[in-house]
């Protein structure tokens, strides 16, 4: 699992982001890209000294100017779960795949693979509720 | 990817679908057309202006943008005063930040809450 | 031959997989958690992480979670010596006293910056950026 598709699964959750300037945003991830360009809704931010803060309702930063991004635990064990029912599913599919026939195996396969990342993702969705937004950083108040 | 010549069949329309993911950006900046947003600059300039045009490299035309100008010793820290800067264009290399003027505001520390 | 590996340069980065490791940011902040995974911008996935904050010879652990660092942020990465990590001479310190400890080293580092920018000033010279910064690398 690289670093982009693991930010890419903990869209939706709440997470904090640190910029190379040392501001800080906390805000639930909407979408983001090849680039680390990220979309963030309901953010707060935090001044690099952490003194002052600001609501915003949504916002877009430039991957490039990401120093790192803090992201809940949950999200891991998701992408662990998912890693480890995705290799079980391939193994309990292969030798059903020397039975079956070309075509109509192919459909079956791909069928069950999201069959099972669904219920992967449902159930890390769940645990992820009454999850608090992360902390906020080392601020030196 | 390489070009490939389009409405080449059934093989064509895949790469015309990745294609069209590849250009199409995160950030949906028609939605702020003639809104004002606040830009954050790399160096810590920041600006808010009323969004005329835009192009696929983030590059901006605001118009009646206001500079939140900086305390000249901390140059991370905003202070007070605004400058007028009027119709100008932003390169979209050095934009940072992006959001909606609407709705963003100075708040208490809203940690402090959520820890006790 | 190498050269023309897409993962040369970071190829052996795989092999740290899963150690636990200490990073050290370009911010000058140490972070030691349990490396997931990595990507060839030498992006990062640590793991059960924690934020180490040294003053002096004391030092602070302050649990952090999951990180996802932007490989051009890290100075350097790598594995702890256990054997030599217990014999060096730092006491470790509640998460308090050592925040307490550097926010009382932050304000000496600031108050000699102001000096130092005052001093220039005085001599006609602009304070420079590099000086205040808090980049350490």
């Amino acid at each position: 699992m690289l670093p982009l598709s693991l930010l890419k699964t903990a869209q939706s959750h709440p997470m904090l982001v640190e910029l190379k300037n040392g501001e800080t945003y906390n805000g639930h991830l909407v979408s983001c890209d090849t680039w680390m360009n990220i979309n963030l809704r309901d953010v707060i931010c935090t001044s690099k000294d952490g003194d002052r803060f600001w609501r915003m309702p949504e916002c877009y930063i430039r991957g490039s100017t990401i120093k790192y991004l803090r992201i809940p635990d949950e999200v891991i064990d998701m992408v662990k779960e998912d890693a480890q029912v995705k290799s079980r599913n391939r193994a309990e599919m292969k030798p059903r795949g020397g039975v079956g026939g070309g075509g109509q195996n192919q459909r079956g396969r791909s069928g069950g693979r999201n069959t099972f990342a669904n219920r992967g993702g449902g159930a890390g969705r769940a645990s992820s509720q009454g999850n608090r937004p992360l902390a906020q950083g080392n601020k030196i108040k | 990817m390489s070009e490939k010549p389009k409405g080449s069949g059934g093989g064509g329309g895949g790469g015309d679908n990745k294609e069209k993911r590849r250009k199409e950006s995160i950030l949906d900046l028609s939605k702020y057309l003639e809104k004002t947003i606040r830009v954050k600059f790399a160096g810590g300039r920041e600006a808010a202006g009323v969004l005329k045009g835009y192009d696929p490299l983030l590059n901006l035309v605001l118009d009646n943008t206001v500079e939140y100008l900086r305390d000249p010793d901390e140059p991370f820290k905003l202070a007070e005063e605004t400058r007028s800067l009027g119709l100008v264009v932003c390169r979209g290399t050095s934009v940072v930040l992006i959001c909606p003027q609407d709705g963003m505001e100075s708040i208490q520390n809203p940690f402090i809450a959520q820890d006790n | 031959m190498d050269d023309l590996n897409p993962l040369a340069g970071t190829a052996h980065l795989l092999d740290e997989v899963d150690k636990k490791l200490m990073v050290l940011l370009r911010d000058g902040r140490t972070l030691i958690g349990y490396l997931r995974s990595v990507d060839q911008f030498a992006n990062l996935v640590l793991h059960r992480t924690i934020e180490r904050i040294h003053v002096g010879t004391e030092y602070g652990d302050i649990p952090r979670g999951v990180f996802i660092i932007r490989g051009e942020n890290v100075v350097l990465l790598g594995e702890i010596d256990r054997e030599k990590e217990v014999k060096l001479p730092l006491k470790e310190v509640s998460v308090e006293e050592i925040l307490d400890a550097q926010r009382r080293e932050q304000e000496q580092r600031q108050d000699k910056h102001r000096l130092i920018s005052k001093a220039l000033k005085e001599r006609g010279l602009s304070a420079n950026a590099d000086l205040i910064s808090e980049d350490c690398f």
